[in-house]
């Protein structure tokens, strides 16, 4: 597990402006390669005061996009944003139709009060809870779990599953043939 | 000279005589930096016809940004100092690696203190500076002339201004690059999309074009002035909390690029 103090790497505690989340995108991307794989990366925004839409699609979601092309098992993490940047990265998510993982990230790292801030379609929050409930899931697994609400084949799990690590949400892990999906961090939720 | 003389004369400037034009430029003191920017970026356009700032007698708005003009494009300030000048201007950077330039860092510091020492609370001076990243980052994504782009503050007890302003392409052409605005026929109606969440020259279903968010959001609890130059319309925004919704539009002398001018009262 690996955080990052954002405003530090940024040198400002005033983050705005399209071209400087890019700069600290540059920053951030050679900071993976120290990053065991499967683990969270903590972005931790506590020493910053505000930043804007365009800074955060550039950096973090930039960032977590670079991950899920390059890195996918790794998950990007938004830790203890203030109102303001919880606010401005909540606006973004819901505009884009996007979903992050946001959480409480105490000083020995461990994070706390985990939860998804976006939007998710139906489907794809279907099987995030079902990801939740069970602790971990596979396509089979939910298959069984939801037979009664939605029956679709394990083809259609397993796309939603997909979706979700895409965005950073569940951590997915090989079990012999199949692909065991957890939370991204113990204990999140979403929704109320 | 101010805004309202501008907008007064300078759409007749070909029909007026020199002496005309000088004695009603020069009827007012100059007390904001907006009005000199938008007057030097109009002049630069129509030579022969409007007299040099230059000519004027001494400003101190109009000394600093001559001195910035001096200098040359893209040259950048050389003072480290976080603590902020009565006026000041720079230009803007022109590459991306230029927005993490110390002395660019060092000037965004003295535009933030600028706000503070006006009276704005510090949340609203990071607000406001955020603001002035988006601006600056605007010109640099979307002008395609961000060699043209400067920035300007002036602070004064209660009151805080900022100027952004390029040379470039302008709102109108910017935005009919996407075929989500191919029809697109003036640039009032350009300037109104341009500042609308959600829309940008990147096109409608993008996750861009919220730049101007927060403009609004950092002056909600705050009386001020907006106003948006580019083509042969401005749009106007005054009054506490301004927002897209109050705005104006207006015919006005031919502006190459785009310029954003705000004022607001601590």
């Amino acid at each position: 597990m690996h955080s990052v103090h954002v405003g530090k790497l940024a040198g400002d505690d005033t983050l705005g402006g399209a071209a400087n989340g890019l700069n600290l995108l540059a920053k951030l991307l050679p900071l993976l390669s120290a990053q065991s794989t499967g683990t969270a990366f903590f972005l931790d925004f506590g020493d910053v005061a505000m930043a804007t839409s365009s800074f955060l699609r550039e950096s973090v979601i930039g960032l977590r996009n670079h991950c899920r092309q390059n890195r996918p098992d790794l998950q990007v993490v938004v830790a203890n944003p203030n109102q303001v940047v919880l606010e401005e990265l909540g606006f973004l998510l819901t505009k884009t139709n996007d979903a992050l993982v946001v959480c409480r990230l105490n000083k020995a790292g461990t994070p706390s009060d985990a939860r998804v801030l976006g939007l998710l379609d139906a489907k794809q929050t279907l099987a995030l809870k079902g990801v939740l409930k069970l602790g971990g899931a596979d396509a089979a697994s939910l298959a069984s779990h939801f037979k009664d609400e939605d029956e679709i084949g394990l083809t259609g799990w397993s796309n939603r599953l997909a979706t979700l690590a895409s965005k950073g949400l569940v951590v997915e892990t090989k079990n012999g043939r199949s692909k065991i999906y957890r939370p991204t961090v113990e204990g999140m939720s979403y929704g109320a | 000279m101010n805004f309202a003389i501008l907008d007064d004369v300078l759409p007749d400037m070909q029909e007026l005589t020199t002496q005309t034009l000088q004695r009603a430029l020069r009827s007012t003191p100059i007390c904001q930096i907006g009005p000199v920017v938008e007057y030097a970026f109009v002049q630069a356009s129509f030579p022969q016809v409007l007299p040099a700032l230059t000519t004027w007698h001494h400003s101190l708005i109009i000394e600093a940004y001559l001195g910035l003009i001096r200098s040359g494009n893209g040259h950048l300030p050389t003072s480290a100092s976080p603590y902020a000048q009565e006026v000041e201007f720079a230009w803007a950077p022109s590459t991306r690696q230029a927005f993490a330039n110390p002395a660019w860092v060092a000037f965004r510091k003295r535009f933030q203190d600028a706000a503070q020492r006006s009276g704005l609370p510090k949340a609203t001076a990071q607000g406001i500076t955020g603001a002035c990243d988006e601006m600056v980052s605007n010109g640099f994504e979307h002008s395609e002339r961000p060699d043209t782009s400067i920035i300007g503050y002036r602070w004064d007890r209660g009151e805080f201004e900022l100027v952004v302003a390029d040379r470039g392409i302008g709102v109108l052409e910017s935005l009919r690059q996407h075929s989500d605005y191919s029809d697109l026929q003036d640039t009032g109606t350009a300037l109104r999309t341009a500042m609308t969440d959600g829309e940008s020259r990147f096109g409608r279903h993008g996750s861009r074009g919220y730049g101007f968010r927060q403009v609004f959001l950092s002056l909600a609890q705050l009386d001020g002035c907006l106003r948006f130059r580019s083509g042969d319309q401005r749009l106007e925004i005054a009054g506490q909390g301004p927002t897209l919704a109050a705005a104006s539009i207006a015919q006005a002398a031919a502006y190459q690029g785009l310029l954003v001018s705000i004022v607001c009262h601590a």
